[in-house]
């Protein structure tokens, strides 16, 4: 836990020890199409999630400051795509926190 | 939780064939291949026309399974991206093709094997192997369209089974039934997506 958190009941570490960075909505929600292609554009994540180009923009800078989606400029003819890709730390991080969720959920799933 | 996760993947992949385009292009292929079919079983064995028949069936089956990918990502270059977005999709191996392949091809093998010298045989296995194709791909990806066309290739291929038509000019009419049906389909599809989706404004300004 950060050091900013409130004191949390020690018996209940796996809930503390969920990643909040990807727990947000909208990031596990990018995270989760990034996982299963190889890469997707800013329009696609966009119309996926329903979130405006602002919001958006800034949950996935936060992924990539936190270095788990690289962020490609790119063009398709004249037309400019920005492409989205998991990095292998992003995979990794993503796949704990899928253990981390059915930990803390056990067989209340 | 995992569950969502799984149908937002789903969606992602659903998003392929969502545009109806991978339909409208493979119906047309299928169609072509339908003619081709019915042209090699009703002409004159051995005539010219009939050779040239024979030898366009591979060629148009490798050359439009590629005429196919071509067809589609110009389609989506032009029509898809700039409308909703773009994928790079990881090729994907279905871990059950072992299990779906065996089944397809015990199914053909049975209907082969029927000892009905009666029943168009041709056309319950093709009926049987679009059924197989299109189904497990509906069902991997979650549309419901492609798994109402593969189960109506079912029945076509079964009811051109009791008709007084050849073998192969069976089978012929239940691909290009199949594929005519996935061209109504594809098309309808394509054209209520653009409705849904307009070029942003940015786009229509040049």
């Amino acid at each position: 836990m950060a050091k900013s958190d409130p004191p949390f009941n020690e018996d209940w570490a796996d809930l503390a020890a969920v990643d909040k960075l990807i727990h947000e909505p909208a990031r596990l929600a990018a995270l989760a199409i990034l996982d299963a292609v190889e890469s997707a554009d800013f329009l696609y994540l966009q119309q996926a999630t329903k979130l405006t180009k602002g919001n958006l923009s800034v949950h996935l800078q936060k992924l990539e400051e936190a270095g788990l989606i690289e962020i490609q400029k790119t063009f398709q003819g004249k037309y400019p795509r920005t492409l989205c890709k998991l990095t292998l730390k992003g995979k990794e991080d993503f796949g704990k926190y899928k253990e981390q969720m059915q930990s803390v959920l056990g067989s209340a799933a | 939780m995992s569950n969502s996760i799984q149908d937002i993947q789903k969606q992602t992949y659903r998003y392929y064939y969502q545009d109806g385009l991978v339909e409208l292009a493979v119906g047309i292929l299928f169609l072509v291949i339908g003619l081709d079919t019915y042209l090699i079983s009703s002409l004159s064995p051995g005539s010219p026309a009939a050779i040239a028949a024979w030898i366009a069936l591979p060629l148009l089956t490798v050359g439009g399974i590629y005429g196919v990918g071509r067809f589609v990502k110009n389609l989506k270059e032009r029509h898809v991206h700039r409308r909703t977005g773009y994928i790079e999709y990881v090729p994907k191996r279905n871990p059950y093709r072992w299990v779906i392949s065996g089944i397809g091809l015990a199914l053909i093998l049975a209907v082969i094997l029927l000892p009905y010298d009666w029943l168009q045989k041709g056309s319950v296995a093709g009926g049987t192997l679009l059924f197989i194709i299109l189904t497990s791909i509906g069902i991997q990806v979650d549309l419901k369209r492609l798994i109402l066309v593969g189960s109506l290739s079912l029945i076509i291929g079964a009811g051109f089974a009791f008709s007084s038509l050849s073998d192969n000019a069976s089978l012929a009419a239940t691909i290009a039934a199949a594929g005519l049906i996935l061209v109504l389909t594809g098309s309808f599809s394509f054209r209520k997506y653009l409705n849904e989706n307009p070029l942003p404004e940015e786009d229509l300004h040049g």
